[in-house]
């Protein structure tokens, strides 16, 4: 085992469990790195991980996956036992970030970590908003970087010597299509209520909600993710059930809104590597 | 005043697109383009080449509602009268997303094939279909079996789709073999499997054109193809070739195809291989609209959906004078937004109790809300 340190959040164990076949990923996951994931996220990949069509049929082995990364939870009891029963609460106020997610409860376990441990690890998530609000909070504390799954199977690859260029290609290819799908099934059906809410006199006031729908759609159709997270607000804005269950259902989507930092969205980053390892431009020493 | 008295209209004609339900799905205007679906429908009904046609337009350009509506039975059964033959075969799926297409777009075909109704149509041909048709179209002895299987009546409908859907028991498919005096030894697994019973299918079917003169299989949403995975994409050109191949006779699939941001013309290549593309028949293209289009559909759709006829005014509850402004101020649309545009109209104008025709002060009034919120 290498001695990198990894934080894991849910939308990463599930995009992994999703892409992997015969526990070829999750097996080099286990083999390679230091795992640590908090109770939150646990729960959060128990909560979502069957939405995922193609491993309905695969129950079973997934609940025996998913009773393996036990293995890995550090409790917030033992957070709070080190740290002082009001350490999250502290967590909430530095980072000033007040939602109760995986990606916060990962964040609190990260700096646990790093300054417990004395190490710098790395947090992976596909959640490119909540990486924009953690930035800062792990730079000022050095606890270590924020990357995402497509990271993370680099890493893996780099680490594992039996893990092949070819097969690396495979993985990042299906890691797009995962997301690239969701994305295709989100336009459907924003299109049906666009045409829904362009034809209805029920919405006859709601230009702006209409201008919204439109700006949305005209991104999704050419992948543009950037401010799609502001357009989501805005959605959830008009209260509208219709419009709060489709942006809970298509919360992945959302996700790929690239941070500030960078003008390239994770769609795009998975090209760019799967055409660099085709090159063979990613060097393995040993 | 109720809707229907109000505007003399059934029903909004404008409010869903593409229609789902049988009775709403009508073909109005566009007579070039429908004239070159049925051409196509009808060369494949009267001559046994295969074809693959590739229809290529914007989205909201019709080619979903095209799908429906040559998927009708009435319809095809029209254009199989006028020459003379038996009417197709006709399923209309969207391209599968999941991780095994080809099992996806298989099962598509079971879902729909009614085993019941073919052996009934199989009970008076001139040909004898073991003997001429499935010993002859393959060497593959289980595909052969499962083929016999289907039209033998003997063979019980629910288990004989148990077994097609690979969720049939070692004794059950021992029964079919019992029953069928057949040789089922192992179930259907692999996608050579699924397409070799296809292509036999569809040739049994099709055989002298007695049964149905063709199959006709439309593949809607097919620009999804460029968010699947490598190796999906492959399968999934794998496929077309591959069945186009082993059903050389009485093939005639149409691929819908949308054009966006992430597929343009230039990239059709990425995702459809030579080996697919050198197949393609004819392209055929769904353009944006003219004017005049736009008009002859309208006065078509609404026709359909007058409750009495009214010869003095095509345009009623609207005034030609006034969709002639909509249509200026609504520019270069598909015909989505048109039908959009339209049914607005006509709900606010219920709305607000307006009398039809209406007027178009009132349409200046209210164009803010149907138009002027894609300039905001």
């Amino acid at each position: 085992m290498s001695k990198i340190n990894c934080v894991l959040d849910a939308c990463s164990i599930i995009n992994l469990i999703s892409i992997d076949e015969d526990d070829f990923l999750i097996k080099k996951l286990f083999k390679c790195l230091k795992l640590s994931i908090c109770e939150k996220v646990l729960k959060e990949v128990k909560c979502n991980i069957f939405k995922k069509e193609n491993l309905q049929t695969k129950k079973k082995e997934v609940d025996t996956l998913l009773g393996q990364l036990y293995h890995y939870v550090v409790s917030d009891s033992t957070l709070e036992k080190d740290c002082g029963k009001d350490f999250f609460e502290r967590i909430h106020k530095i980072a000033n970030y007040k939602k109760e997610n995986g990606e916060f409860y990962s964040s609190a376990l990260a700096l646990y970590l790093s300054q417990y441990e004395e190490i710098k690890l790395f947090f992976h998530t596909d959640d490119s908003p909540a990486k924009n609000e953690f930035q800062d909070f792990f730079i000022t504390h050095q606890i270590g970087g924020i990357e995402d799954t497509a990271d993370l199977i680099l890493l893996i690859y780099r680490l594992d010597d039996k893990f092949l260029n070819k097969e690396l290609i495979k993985f990042l290819d299906s890691l797009f299509a995962e997301y690239a799908r969701e994305v295709a099934a989100c336009l459907k059906e924003l299109r049906e209520i666009s045409s829904f809410v362009n034809s209805n006199a029920k919405f006859r006031k709601k230009g702006n909600l209409k201008n919204l729908i439109h700006k949305l759609i005209i991104k999704l159709e050419s992948h543009d993710f950037s401010h799609i997270h502001e357009l989501k607000r805005d959605l959830l804005e008009v209260n509208d059930p219709i419009l709060k269950g489709f942006v809970q259902k298509y919360e992945a989507v959302f996700m790929l809104d690239p941070s500030s930092q960078s003008k390239n969205n994770f769609l795009n980053k998975i090209r760019t590597l799967q055409k660099k390892a085709k090159k063979e431009n990613i060097y393995k020493i040993i | 005043m109720s809707f229907n008295d109000a505007f003399n209209l059934k029903t909004n004609p404008f409010r869903i697109t593409p229609a789902i339900s049988s009775d709403e799905i009508i073909w109005a205007g566009f007579s070039i383009l429908k004239e070159k679906l049925e051409r196509r429908i009808k060369r494949s009904i009267k001559i046994s080449n295969s074809s693959l046609i590739l229809n290529w337009g914007e989205y909201g350009s019709g080619k979903t509602h095209s799908a429906r509506y040559f998927n009708k039975a009435n319809t095809l059964q029209k254009l199989a009268e006028s020459v003379e033959c038996k009417p197709p075969y006709s399923l209309v799926f969207t391209l599968p997303k999941g991780k095994e297409p080809v099992y996806d777009i298989f099962t598509s075909v079971i879902d729909k094939l009614d085993i019941a109704n073919i052996r009934d149509r199989f009970s008076d041909v001139s040909f004898n279909l073991e003997a001429d048709v499935i010993t002859k179209l393959t060497d593959n002895l289980l595909i052969q079996s499962v083929l016999k299987a289907i039209v033998d009546p003997n063979i019980d409908k629910s288990l004989l789709k148990k077994y097609l859907y690979g969720s049939a028991t070692k004794t059950e498919i021992s029964s079919i073999n019992k029953s069928a005096h057949t040789d089922i030894l192992r179930s259907l697994n692999k996608d050579n499997d699924y397409i070799l019973l296809l292509s036999g299918l569809f040739t049994c079917l099709t055989y002298k054109k007695e049964v149905f003169s063709t199959i006709i299989i439309w593949i809607d949403e097919f620009e999804d193809i460029a968010i699947l995975s490598s190796s999906n994409i492959d399968k999934t050109n794998n496929f077309l070739r591959e069945i186009l191949d082993n059903t050389p006779n009485n093939l005639l699939i149409f691929v819908n195809l949308t054009q966006s941001a992430l597929l343009g013309v230039s990239d059709l290549g990425d995702y459809i291989y030579d080996s697919v593309r050198s197949r393609i028949k004819e392209r055929i293209n769904f353009e944006l609209p003219s004017k005049d289009e736009l008009k002859i559909y309208l006065k078509d759709i609404l026709k359909e959906y007058h409750i009495t006829a009214n010869d003095e005014n095509n345009y009623f509850p609207f005034t030609e004078h006034l969709i002639d402004e909509i249509i200026n101020d609504l520019g270069n649309v598909s015909l989505r937004s048109f039908n959009e545009a339209l049914s607005l109209l006509l709900e606010l104008a219920d709305m607000d109790n307006k009398q039809a025709p209406i007027a178009i002060e009132y349409y200046h009034e209210v164009k803010p809300e149907i138009i002027g919120w894609k300039n905001e």
